[in-house]
């Protein structure tokens, strides 16, 4: 897969999450992918824990490490004229464009798409932002909570009693990095037909608002406001829900007679199968849902997350534990898998990064590699591809251009 | 639906498509809106469960209730729909002669399934070389779970996004949707589209696949990578953040309203203490570093609560916003179809089906300025698309379609089982 997008040039000039993972996923086909930095302190998602040995550092975060793996960076500040043209030129060379400025920001420097594309009408461009390019909340400001928040995806998380709660981690993010890089190849496709490139405006609230699943047409189809049903479906059901057991938790769902069937015999009550004809059904009295959850809860709470997970799914119920990361470390199936690649970090000692899930067949998975230091190769691209000189190359870093 | 398919992007790209539930789905649609020809190959007995889930009204009782589940419509629009049972010899070889002219196979099954199918990657790439086929099993295609059965609603215990989601002092909870579907569909069109560039520049295909708990795992990288560097479980933080202050849902005026609040730096809670008229807050020698503000977040929400209780989240949200602090409404299903932002930038796409009539969906997930996609047509009847790919597709005569009606190598209904 590394070799996939060879020739494609890449300039990743965003901040955060969501753009450098969409950089960072041409990068993993063999993109090469140029990281512009703000000069002096760098993308802000250095900043980001965790970090090795728990210190804070510039180049020590994990997650940057993880999002820019394989990247070259400068340093280049766009706002005055000499970063300017640097900016200009670099973008000629470029393939895909990967920004997040707030939205109008490289408009109101003279770098908008149009002037952009006026010399390199291939370029593909990228922009991503919380909101998107135009509209309302476009001047907004957002984060993975504000996300999560505004996108219908937090209001029905969590328990009907108590705040709702975003998802753990930064989904909103991940998943716009994901949207971007196919927004990325799919125009890269299509220039291939007609010569063009395109702008491509992501708002990551629309992206996340891709993951609303059953809470969109349970409103639309039967007017039903989905509220906070624990971890349940809504209308809540025992067939679909967490369970406590000895040591932690086990996501117990069914959907077939035949799961049914086996699942009530794994707990003991085979004769639930007759109430339980239809998994989803409304006909099924609440008495009756009671039952069934206290008889699932009582008989998990007896067992061992790892064995009732075994036995489940022998009998192929689609059942699942509550893993920690410290469980997904240890995990068989995935270190048989070879899910975590270990990297030997050239300042940090070693480190074990999560892989994406995908196997090519004859191609081993690409190794990982660090994240680059703070403009390490200024000198290399600036010099000997853009052809600046020494003394300019002194001058540009003087005036904090670079 | 008033898309312009001559020019999107994929246009020129044939995919067979043998996914059910909602992860292939997920990336199938997507490739449709972006222009692919999106053939989905339904089985005739046991057909996809969502045809039938969450039908208007809830009225499952009807002529054709497999085509009147809103789960399907929402997940299968702009694709075409044939019945076919691969389990006989006639509809193997129907399905060898799709994949001749298709230019990508991709399935959701259990891991074991294509090979008791003998439509295995060796067995399709004799009939098209340059093939592109991914399989996208819960667990990958290796490994002690290789053969497990999961559906997305658990999936995600297994990716550690349960245990990050949820109060710190109650239980882990599961997110509102399965997230891990869409998120898996995401992974499958990355190397799809990945895999077609690699085409074009050498002429090879591709056999991928697609680990769905593994891909998801790398979207929780930062809590993984917490773990394997520091060896720190994470705790669950409610709706608060590791190291922004304060930070939660609000409860404002009315049934149930939240507002999300977060100040990220000093400037923010300033501006916070400055909209909500407490002076005395800002004042506070307590809070007046972030430190402060973590340690003592308790007191700091009690007094953001009694601020927002007296007001409406969209009230909150755009006196903070005009202020620059990030904000916004925790919005009920409702209220994303009300919501100003999404109207003007037309995110919902209606579609208007046969069976049910219109409804809108969710729209694309970003916007391309010269070849938009989204919503050309309405998910597909059952069968619908027969005719037109046995016959005109694969040139079958019209009784030899028949044929297959009779034989019950295909259908226009569900069959049911002997």
């Amino acid at each position: 897969m590394d070799s996939w997008l060879k020739d494609l040039k890449v300039l990743d000039a965003s901040n955060g999450i969501a753009g450098s993972f969409c950089a960072r996923l041409l990068g993993r086909c063999g993109a090469e992918v140029l990281k512009l930095e703000p000069p002096a302190s760098g993308d802000p998602a250095r900043t980001l824990a965790p970090f090795f040995n728990d210190i804070p550092h510039n180049e020590g975060s994990g997650l940057f490490l993880y999002l820019n793996s394989g990247k070259r960076s400068l340093t280049l500040d766009p706002t005055n004229a000499a970063g300017r043209r640097i900016f200009q030129h670099l973008v000629d060379e470029t393939d895909v464009l990967v920004e997040s400025f707030p939205p109008g920001y490289l408009d109101s420097l003279g770098l908008g798409y149009d002037a952009l594309s006026t010399a390199n009408p291939g370029l593909i461009q990228i922009s991503l932002s919380d909101f998107g390019q135009w509209g309302p909340y476009s001047a907004y400001r957002a984060n993975d909570l504000i996300q999560n928040a505004v996108s219908g995806l937090m209001y029905p998380t969590g328990f009907p009693d108590q705040q709702p709660v975003p998802s753990g981690g930064y989904l909103p993010q991940f998943i716009s990095g994901m949207a971007g890089v196919i927004a990325a190849l799919a125009a890269l496709h299509g220039r291939e037909a007609s010569g063009q490139g395109q702008m491509v405006d992501l708002a990551m609230l629309e992206v996340a608002a891709n993951y609303l699943e059953t809470t969109l047409v349970l409103y639309t189809y039967q007017g039903i406001v989905r509220g906070r049903t624990g971890s349940t479906l809504s209308p809540p059901t025992p067939l679909c829900d967490m369970y406590r057991t000895r040591d932690g938790y086990m996501i117990v769902t069914s959907l077939t007679q035949q799961q049914r069937q086996s699942l009530f015999e794994m707990i003991g009550h085979p004769e639930l199968v007759d109430t339980f004809e239809s998994a989803l059904s409304r006909a099924i009295p609440e008495e009756a849902k009671q039952t069934l959850w206290d008889s699932i809860g009582a008989w998990l709470g007896e067992q061992d997350t790892e064995e009732a997970f075994e036995l489940s799914q022998l009998l192929r119920i689609p059942c699942a534990k509550v893993d920690t990361a410290e469980n997904l470390f240890n995990d068989k199936h995935l270190n048989e898998r070879g899910f975590f690649q270990k990297l030997d970090h050239p300042d940090f000692g070693e480190i074990s990064l999560p892989g994406t899930g995908l196997t090519v067949e004859g191609e081993p998975a690409p190794p990982p590699a660090p994240a680059p230091t703070l403009g390490e190769a200024n000198r290399e691209i600036y010099q000997h591809r853009l052809g600046i000189s020494d003394r300019e190359l002194a001058m540009l870093g003087s005036g904090r251009v670079i | 639906m008033n898309v312009e398919t001559k020019n999107l992007p994929l246009r020129n790209i044939r995919v067979v498509d043998l996914t059910r539930y909602w992860a292939g789905p997920y990336a199938t649609q997507l490739l449709a809106s972006l222009g692919a020809e999106v053939i989905r190959v339904e089985a005739t007995v046991y057909v996809d469960a969502v045809r039938y889930m969450l039908p208007p009204d809830g009225i499952e009782d009807t002529e054709d209730p497999h085509n009147r589940g809103s789960y399907f419509h929402m997940g299968n629009r702009n694709k075409n729909s044939i019945a076919l049972d691969l389990q006989t010899e006639r509809g193997r070889d129907l399905l060898l002669g799709l994949v001749s002219i298709a230019d990508v196979v991709i399935e959701n099954y259990s891991a074991r399934v294509m090979g008791n199918l003998r439509l295995e990657y060796e067995d399709l790439v004799k009939v098209r070389p340059d093939l592109v086929m991914i399989s996208m099993p819960s667990f990958g295609r290796s490994g002690p779970y290789r053969d497990y059965v999961c559906f997305g609603e658990a999936l995600e215990g297994m990716t550690g996004l349960s245990h990050m989601t949820g109060h710190p002092d109650g239980p882990p909870v599961r997110s509102s949707g399965a997230y891990t579907d869409p998120g898996s569909g995401m992974w499958g069109i990355y190397a799809i589209l990945a895999a077609l560039q690699r085409r074009q520049r050498t002429g090879r295909g591709a056999r991928m696949d697609l680990s769905q708990q593994e891909g998801f795992i790398g979207i929780l990288s930062d809590s993984v990578l917490d773990y394997t560097m520091n060896r720190r479980i994470r705790k669950r933080l409610g709706a608060r953040h590791l190291s922004r202050a304060p930070q939660g849902a609000y409860r404002c005026k009315g049934e149930d309203e939240w507002v999300a609040i977060s100040a990220e730096s000093d400037r923010h809670w300033e501006a916070l203490c400055d909209v909500m008229g407490r002076a005395d807050l800002l004042h506070d020698s307590r809070f007046r570093h972030i430190l402060g503000r973590f340690r003592l977040q308790d007191e700091i929400d009690e007094a953001i609560n009694a601020w927002t209780s007296e007001l409406g989240a969209r009230e909150v949200m755009a006196r903070l916003q005009e202020a620059g602090v990030p904000c916004g409404i925790v919005s009920k299903a409702n209220d994303l179809f009300e919501d100003p932002h999404f109207k003007e930038r037309a995110f919902f796409e209606i579609t208007d089906h046969p069976s049910v009539g219109k409804y809108p969906h969710f729209g694309m997930p970003f916007k391309m300025s010269k070849t938009p996609g989204g919503s050309h047509s309405p998910a597909p009847l059952y069968g619908e698309h027969n005719r037109r790919v046995f016959c005109e597709v694969l040139g079958l005569e019209e009784n030899e379609y028949n044929r297959l009606l009779e034989g019950r190598v295909s259908a226009e209904a569900p069959l049911i089982g002997d």
